[in-house]
């Protein structure tokens, strides 16, 4: 019986390293990490760590006791990760990244070659943005990781600090950048499937999601329009995971399922049209 | 019953209102080399960008194996090899890397992938180079690689488009040595494109013609080329008497004279091999003085000419 289990868990696994989106994975993920934008990306991403280092020694713990500061840095964190991690910089660097996938392989001639082998369209957009997805973790987790060990080890000890390395919170942050990189990553990707060009690409997915950040929380004739962003959805849901925005209460209200299924739809949705996108197109 | 690897039928495309494509019934017949000829912008490349599910035609269908081209896409591109007019790679992957990631997707396992990609590599030329990265390569260099991915899956047809293209001399007769190997060797059935006429009469046992879009030739070189003539330039000490006695022959169609002692012979092309046993023994007889003997022209060159009407 354990040697069938043995041989069945050898087969999958050797089908699996086998399978030829793994193959895409593995490729996309290898090149978008040895490119420049990547090491931009991730350079800038690190900013918040050194700024934080350079300024740690400011913030006593004499002050109001380390317990304080900890909750303190905890809420500095999720300003950061709302305002910062998945703000601005972090969008415009998803997005150049994002928009290589699929308009990179046009501008190159090289999705003509994908296009020749016998792989369905979908698996190759959907490779893509796995490999994606893996970059953002690698992009944002280090960040993170070196934050919660900088605070851990001024606020309590060495061990301490390598024990908050698996925390919860450090878990939900991570989530949280996720979340955001992951829906820019995909609203780019539809953009990387239209155009041949990565630049029309990234210019137009930022366009777009600059335009509908800035209009959408103006829009008067809706109730508390900016619950209809992306950084307030992620401050529900930091919020909703514990974390402690604001000192005087809530900052952000609203249903935390409600919020991840609308996330889940419009990527599914997003991908969903890359896909017809891809497959609708032709190669020259 | 002969079985067609691929069939068109009135395979049309449109750019807009601009017809690249009209109605091509290709025929390419199981172990067959078939060259597929055209001027510039004939639509060659745009014919095989269908073939391949890269195009969709605007009507009319595409068969490879048997098998809709664009319902079965997987199924038929397992079985096919093909090198893009312009051979693209990635430009920062090692040259064993890309092969091996083709290899990868045409669903070998890694190890499987790494094996072939060497071979390959050593096959066309560039084992050498297998550590280096694709953006270093030399435009021929980077043909070879392109037929080597073309190779990587052991396809049973192989789609080259334009494959001799910025090659020098002695590496187009290796690729094209190497074509002819696969068809005669594995049986691998194989469609070239290309202007280059003399290279593909070397290598093809068919042609298809095409111009402006529409297919105006098709059949094996031999059939074709029956209706054209041969042309030889022979240089004697009396041309004179020459052409009496050898416009008495019904297979020398007409003799010209060039120069103090040249002629120009313009013969059946099926019975040409008569003029090379029967030219000796005329000069014997004649006690002529042969000065240089030369076949003149390529016949399919002749018939592609008179094709596409440019003579």
């Amino acid at each position: 019986m354990r040697d069938l289990l043995k041989c069945k868990l050898k087969a999958i696994t050797l089908r699996l390293s086998n399978a030829k989106i793994l193959a895409i994975i593995e490729v996309e993920s290898k090149r978008m990490v040895s490119s420049r934008r990547f090491k931009a990306m991730l350079a800038i991403m690190m900013l918040p760590d050194i700024l934080y280092l350079l300024g740690s020694g400011n913030v006593s713990p004499a002050l109001g006791g380390t317990k304080v500061c900890f909750e303190e840095f905890w809420r500095q964190a999720g300003e950061l990760i709302i305002n910062f991690w998945t703000g601005l910089p972090a969008q415009l660097l998803a997005i150049l990244v994002a928009s290589e996938l699929i308009a990179g392989e046009f501008n190159e001639g090289t999705f003509k070659l994908l296009m020749t082998k016998p792989i369905s369209k979908s698996s190759v957009v959907m490779g893509k943005w796995i490999a994606f997805v893996i970059c953002m973790i690698i992009v944002s987790l280090p960040s993170l990781l070196f934050l919660a060990l900088i605070v851990s080890i001024v606020y309590k000890g060495w061990w301490d600090a390598l024990v908050s390395l698996v925390s919860y919170d450090v878990l939900v942050g991570e989530a949280a950048v996720l979340l955001g990189l992951i829906t820019f990553g995909s609203f780019t990707m539809l953009f990387s499937s239209l155009f041949s060009r990565p630049l029309y690409a990234a210019l137009s997915a930022f366009t777009l999601m600059a335009l509908y950040q800035f209009i959408v929380p103006n829009l008067s004739w809706l109730e508390n329009p900016a619950r209809y962003t992306l950084s307030y959805q992620l401050g529900l849901f930091l919020e909703e995971c514990g974390f402690v925005l604001s000192p005087g209460g809530r900052l952000y209200e609203g249903d935390l399922q409600v919020m991840l299924l609308t996330i889940y739809s419009v990527n599914c949705l997003l991908m969903a049209t890359s896909m017809m996108a891809v497959y609708h197109r032709e190669v020259k | 019953m002969v079985e067609n690897v691929i069939e068109t039928e009135k395979l049309t495309k449109f750019y807009g209102e601009r017809c690249a494509v009209y109605r091509v019934n290709l025929r390419v017949t199981k172990g067959v080399v078939y060259g597929f000829l055209g001027p510039n912008g004939a639509g060659k490349s745009t014919t095989i960008g269908m073939l391949v599910g890269c195009l969709r035609p605007s009507y009319g269908r595409v068969k490879i194996f048997s098998l809709d081209v664009f319902k079965h896409r997987i199924e038929v591109m397992s079985r096919v090899g093909y090198l893009p007019e312009k051979p693209v790679a990635y430009r920062n992957m090692r040259l064993e890397g890309f092969l091996e990631y083709m290899g990868r997707l045409e669903g070998l396992t890694r190890k499987e992938a790494r094996e072939k990609a060497r071979e390959l590599l050593e096959f066309v030329g560039l084992g050498r180079l297998a550590v280096k990265k694709v953006g270093t390569l030399s435009a021929g260099e980077r043909q070879r690689l392109g037929f080597a991915q073309a190779l990587i899956g052991d396809p049973e047809l192989l789609i080259l488009d334009e494959p001799t293209s910025n090659l020098d001399p002695v590496a187009r007769f290796e690729i094209l040595s190497k074509i002819r190997l696969l068809a005669s060797e594995k049986g691998v059935t194989t469609l070239i494109s290309s202007h280059v006429i003399p290279e593909v009469g070397r290598v093809s046992d068919y042609v298809g013609i095409i111009n402006n879009g529409s297919l105006i030739a098709q059949g094996p070189i031999s059939d074709l080329i029956a209706q054209e003539e041969d042309e030889y330039l022979v240089r004697v000490s009396d041309p004179e008497r020459l052409a009496t006695r050898l416009l008495e022959r019904d297979y020398i169609l007409e003799a010209k004279f060039e120069g103090k002692d040249g002629i120009r012979l313009r013969v059946d092309v099926n019975n040409a091999h008569k003029l090379w046993v029967e030219l000796p023994e005329v000069l014997t007889e004649e006690k002529l003085a042969l000065y240089g003997f030369k076949p003149v022209g390529d016949p399919l060159e002749r018939l592609f000419l008179r094709k596409v009407g440019v003579a």
